[in-house]
């Protein structure tokens, strides 16, 4: 055992003898993963690293290349030419050429280029294409005195290419700018979805332009140079270490803008860590063959597989990452969410307000081992009909919902017991929209519920594919008995595709999504800590983790009253004024306590017992 | 006599613990509520008494230790120590801590860190407040708690050549038929203590294991599983106790020794080296400072009383509930050594490895928060024995130390049942030093039939509420045993004051 200390000791000393290369990165996903890949190829080629990855923005990277702290770091050429100031130019060789010579004398080398470009794009929702015909950033002018336009404060503070020469370059002149601090796009894209802005500055390698089915617009007059990614490093580095140009040598060209957006979104979406995208990737190029052990303090959230990568899905994502760093947050695919946390397979899930109910002979009961951490959405009821079935989901004689035990299992029998005659329910194990239209069509159901949040666009059905389907009205369905069973129901309209093309408005019933935790044991302040205590029993997240992510989240709703709530969202109840005792059984142990004590005292003092004494 | 008292206490005993046993598997949730809602409540209406009984403790084991009485010797005057020093210390930490300060040493500080009571968590501030709390949890307060417990017992033992049970010192005390019903109470008390307190012990550590091999090897998450790694702990604890004390138990805690010492070193080469030892002298400065103030401190302008019910007072009432079992095996490891030497050897040293131990890991997790990567204050939320492993793998070799880790949770229970067991076997067998194998296989056999019955109720708060079951009862009989140590004290002539009289029979 010795040994083998001693033995790790001395490994250790004799490789802190030679210098590692310092990999550095920026802060957003897209840099740390090339960092990433740097720090994977060196590794790979024998070469000792270590990872700064994250560190900042690219003044930060800069300043840290030229002291000295780091070695190198993925830097776009565009960011380059604002750094040093040199002459912003279009062409991308002379401006690799210009960059290179004006890095030279700082003694700073740009090795080849990835092959991708990080550009600015102009972010606009599609129907501003769609209706007004936008289609180069040009267009926007006539426009722009009704639009706000969002960008970072980042952007917004570039000299050379920044906001101001945008706006001079186009003419552009928008009612009103918002600026957002640092240089995280996320808040704008959430702003652009909202309505909030209409167009905004983003970069063209952002999974969210393609994720939320925005439109990029067209630079029809180029303003700035190009904005390469390329390694940056330094002579001395070179000098010293003159493997890491062989190294990196099969990295050049190789990168185009869908891999990095979808490796991207591996890590943004997928809850990879960006270590293991990149290795990820390097593997799909063939360049490196291992793989790599990815951190083991995964935090998973259980959510329906079809919600994961919804809006409200990647919302929750980015907030709990943001509310727990250094925690490797992920989605966990499960038919019933809340389930998985009692489990254990999850630490979160996502669940509409149903799933925190089991249907029992007696009625309905609320789970109480976990609680809802935060609102963060509605779920609809979706009831999906052939156009000559029933109009209305009263009127159903067999409704097919999700697997036993699913939210709109639940729900359905809940209000199924409640109706005579009650509809025959068949639960389906595939919970998907393919499944439930072929059960309509077998005609094994005459109508079938998913519940979904209004902004999935994939449960509507496809016009073309689905002209037999519609969507019926759902809404007076559960009047009677079922209303008191289940409070938190509340009416909502949807669209559904009308007859000749056109939309029109049914009625159905929605409720609050919730993330969702396990909630403190019951009994007991008495902690799990001691001499030979570990408990195993499942803690709720503190009450500071559930602050940080309400607050991550951004503006929403509270969790409605008839769920269990976490502490921290609980008001506190304070005790009546009084001046008199508010616990009089303190009274009680006081007077046995201190009757205790004085009768100790009296042992200790009195004259010696009477009768043997075995201890004299 | 003898054979009257062993009925009396082994009859009484299992007349108790079967009951509350059968209680524990048939209604598992019920009873956990009752005994934890009983404990709670005496805990958070009487915080001030059980804050102030442990600081007691802690000053009259200063008094003892620096006073007059530092002199005598436990055992005849010219006894030699049984144990080496080293050996000594080693069997303290493996009997008295066990495997919660492997894993609290990472977890403790970085949760008071992220949030310390009544201030605002994540600051530096905050860090040394942090060090501070988790010290006046383990260190002075914890093993003045088991060195008054064991010192009582030593002295009566080996320099009054008494039995080593709970009752002895009380005979000092009462008399007549007084004095046989307080001893059965408190020897009975004793044992459902020690009983229950390993049982519980044994299954929150079993339950450990069977997760740690999950995670590992994917064992399945059954009671079969559980049930088989109490096997194997069963027949570690029986080999090691029916072995004597010299041998298995002396062999494991040096083991563990060794394995915890280069875990340590290996985390203050391979963590931040010089911040871990700024952070030990930096806190054993802020310690020395701030322990008068922190003995007394309670919260009642903030209302956080329940924060001190749940770490403090959690503490505090765990070292009582350990203590008689703790204290009768130190005891029993202490002989001819003198009272100075054993405050030395049993509260300071410990309290300052125990310093140095938290600077370790409780510093490499606060750098890792502060400086570091992050993430393990939530995981330290969620799961103390992931974010133990979690933490190992910030390092190199980091699988190597979970491996290690793993082997030491189980000789840290190993080495804990095995002294429960010994301990049993003394107490009914009138204080035999070295009790016969019988009496030994019935025990260690008992204890692990109550582990399994908690086990297969299957509520680590069962277990919970065994643990902490009899501490409050305890507590009472440990005042009474003070009380007759200070009066058999009083008869020793150490050149302070005139001895009192002995009594002309």
């Amino acid at each position: 055992m010795r040994r083998l200390v001693a033995l790790a000791a001395v490994a250790l000393l004799a490789a802190c003898a030679e210098a590692p290369v310092v990999v550095g990165s920026k802060e957003p996903t897209q840099d740390r993963i090339l960092g990433e890949m740097f720090a994977l190829l060196l590794e790979d080629a024998d070469i000792r690293v270590e990872r700064r990855i994250g560190l900042g923005d690219s003044g930060e990277n800069f300043e840290a290349l030229r002291q000295e702290a780091i070695d190198l770091y993925p830097e776009y050429l565009g960011n380059a030419v604002n750094l040093v100031g040199a002459p912003p130019t279009t062409d991308p060789d002379a401006a690799l050429a210009s960059v290179r010579a004006a890095f030279a004398e700082l003694g700073l080398v740009f090795l080849e280029p990835l092959g991708f470009e990080s550009d600015y794009a102009v972010v606009v929702r599609r129907e501003l294409v769609a209706d007004d015909g936008v289609d180069g950033v040009s267009d926007l002018r006539p426009l722009a005195p009704g639009l706000t336009l969002g960008v970072t404060q980042n952007f917004a503070a570039r000299p050379a290419d920044g906001l101001d020469v945008a706006l001079d370059r186009y003419g552009l002149d928008f009612d009103e700018v918002v600026v957002t601090e640092g240089s995280d796009r996320v808040p704008l894209y959430e702003a652009l979805i909202g309505g909030e802005i209409d167009v905004m500055v983003g970069y063209s390698s952002d999974p969210e332009i393609v994720d939320f089915g925005f439109a990029e617009l067209r630079f029809d007059l180029p303003i700035a140079t190009s904005y390469e990614a390329v390694p940056l490093t330094s002579s001395a580095v070179l000098d010293r270490e003159p493997r890491l140009r062989d190294a990196l040598a099969p990295l050049a060209g190789r990168l185009d803008t869908p891999r990095m957006r979808a490796l991207t979104r591996q890590v943004q979406i997928g809850g990879r860590s960006p270590r293991g995208a990149a290795a990820a990737g390097l593997a799909e190029l063939g360049l490196l063959e291992r793989t790599v052990a990815e951190p083991n303090v995964r935090l998973l959230i259980a959510a329906n597989p079809l919600e994961v990568g919804s809006r409200t899905a990647s919302r929750v994502l980015r907030a709990v990452r943001e509310a727990m760093p250094g925690r490797n947050v992920a989605y966990l695919g499960s038919p019933r969410p809340l389930a998985e946390i009692p489990a254990r397979n999850a630490r979160l899930a996502l669940a509409p307000a149903i799933a925190h109910f089991d249907v029992t002979p007696d009625g309905v009961v609320r789970d109480d081992r976990v609680e809802a951490v935060a609102a963060v959405g509605s779920t609809l009821l979706h009831a999906i009909a052939r156009v000559d079935g029933p109009d209305r989901l009263g009127a159903a004689t067999a409704i097919a919902t999700g697997p036993e035990g699913s939210a709109s299992h639940k729900l359905i029998s809940v209000v199924a017991a409640n109706r005579t005659p009650a509809p025959k329910i068949v639960p389906l194990d595939d919970p998907s929209e393919e499944a439930v239209i072929a059960t309509l069509r077998r005609g094994a159901a005459d109508v079938a519920v998913l519940l979904a949040a209004r902004e999935r666009p994939e449960v509507v059905p496809d016009r073309e594919a689905a002209e037999d389907l519609r969507f019926i009205d759902a809404a007076d369905w559960w009047e009677g008995a079922a209303r008191l069973e289940l409070p938190f129901l509340r009416l909502a309209s949807l669209a559904s595709p009308g007859p000749a093309g056109g939309e029109e408005q049914v009625r159905t019933v929605a409720m609050q999504t919730t993330l969702v935790g396990p909630s403190p044991p019951p009994v007991s302040v008495l902690g799990r800590q001691g001499p030979g205590s570990i408990s195993t029993v499942l803690y709720p997240l503190t009450d500071a983790n559930v602050l940080a992510i309400n607050e991550a989240l951004g503006p929403h709703p509270d969790v409605v009253p008839h769920l269990r709530r976490a502490a921290a969202l609980t008001p506190e109840i304070r005790p009546a004024p009084t001046a008199t005792n508010p616990r009089p059984g303190d009274a009680a142990l006081l007077i046995v306590i201190v009757g205790f004590l004085g009768f100790a005292g009296w042992l200790l003092v009195r004259p010696r017992p009477a009768g043997r004494d075995p201890a004299e | 006599m003898f054979q009257i008292r062993l009925n009396t206490v082994f009859v009484a005993a299992l007349a108790i613990c079967f009951p509350i046993g059968a209680w524990g598997v048939l209604a598992p949730l019920d009873m956990a509520a009752a005994v934890l809602g009983f404990t709670t409540y005496v805990m958070t209406g009487a915080s001030w008494w059980w804050l102030l009984l442990c600081t007691s403790f802690v000053v009259f084991a200063a008094f003892l230790g620096l006073g007059p009485y530092g002199r005598i010797k436990l055992g005849g005057d010219d006894e030699v120590p049984e144990f080496s020093t080293a050996s000594w210390i080693a069997m303290l930490f493996a009997g008295g801590m066990g495997a919660g300060l492997l894993f609290w040493g990472v977890a403790e500080p970085v949760t008071h860190f992220e949030s310390p009571p009544g201030m605002l968590g994540g600051t530096a501030p905050a860090a040394r407040e942090a060090m501070v709390i988790t010290n006046l949890h383990w260190g002075f307060h914890a093993w003045s708690i088991y060195g008054v417990c064991a010192l009582v017992i030593a002295y009566f033992t080996f320099r009054l050549k008494r039995p080593p049970l709970i009752s002895t010192p009380l005979n000092a005390v009462f008399a007549g038929r007084s004095r046989r019903a307080a001893a059965t109470v408190a020897d009975v008390l004793g044992v459902v203590a020690v009983v229950f307190g390993i049982a519980g012990s044994l299954a929150m550590g079993a339950l450990q294991v069977r997760s740690g091999l999950g995670t590992l090897f994917d064992v399945p998450q059954t009671h079969l599983a559980s049930l088989l790694v109490l096997l194997v702990l069963y027949a570690a604890y029986m080999i090691s106790t029916l072995t004597g004390v010299d041998k298995g138990m002396r062999i494991l805690s040096n083991i563990n020794m060794v394995i915890a010492l280069a875990i340590m070193l290996f985390i203050v080469i391979a963590g931040p080296t010089s911040f871990i030892f700024e952070s030990f002298i930096d806190t054993t400065g802020a310690y020395a400072s701030r322990l008068l103030q922190m003995s007394f401190r309670l919260f009642p302008y903030e209302g956080l009383t329940d924060w001190s019910a749940s770490w403090t007072l959690t503490y505090l009432i765990w070292w009582l509930a350990w203590g008689p079992f703790v204290g009768i095996f130190i005891a029993r490891i202490s002989r001819g050594r003198t009272i100075r030497e054993f405050c030395a050897g049993v509260i300071l040293l410990p309290t300052v490895f125990s310093i140095l131990w938290f600077a370790v890991f409780g510093g490499a997790g606060i750098y890792i928060e502060l400086f570091g990567p992050g993430g393990l204050s939530a995981l330290v939320a969620e799961n103390v024995s992931e974010a133990l492993f979690a933490f190992l793998n910030y390092f190199p070799l980091g699988a190597l130390l979970g491996y290690l880790a793993i082997v030491l949770i189980f000789i840290f229970l190993v080495t804990s049942a095995d002294s429960g067991t010994f301990v049993l076997s003394m107490m009914t067998t009138e204080g035999d030093l070295n009790p016969p194998a019988p009496s030994k296989i019935v025990w260690g056999s008992l204890v692990a039939v109550i582990t399994a019955a908690t086990l297969l109720a299957g509520s680590v708060d069962v277990a919970r509420a065994m643990a902490t079951l009899g501490a409050i009862p305890f507590s009472a009989i440990l005042i009474l045993q003070i009380v007759g140590f200070l009066r058999a004290l009083a008869r020793e002539d150490v050149g302070w004051r005139r001895p009192v009289a002995e009594p002309a029979e």
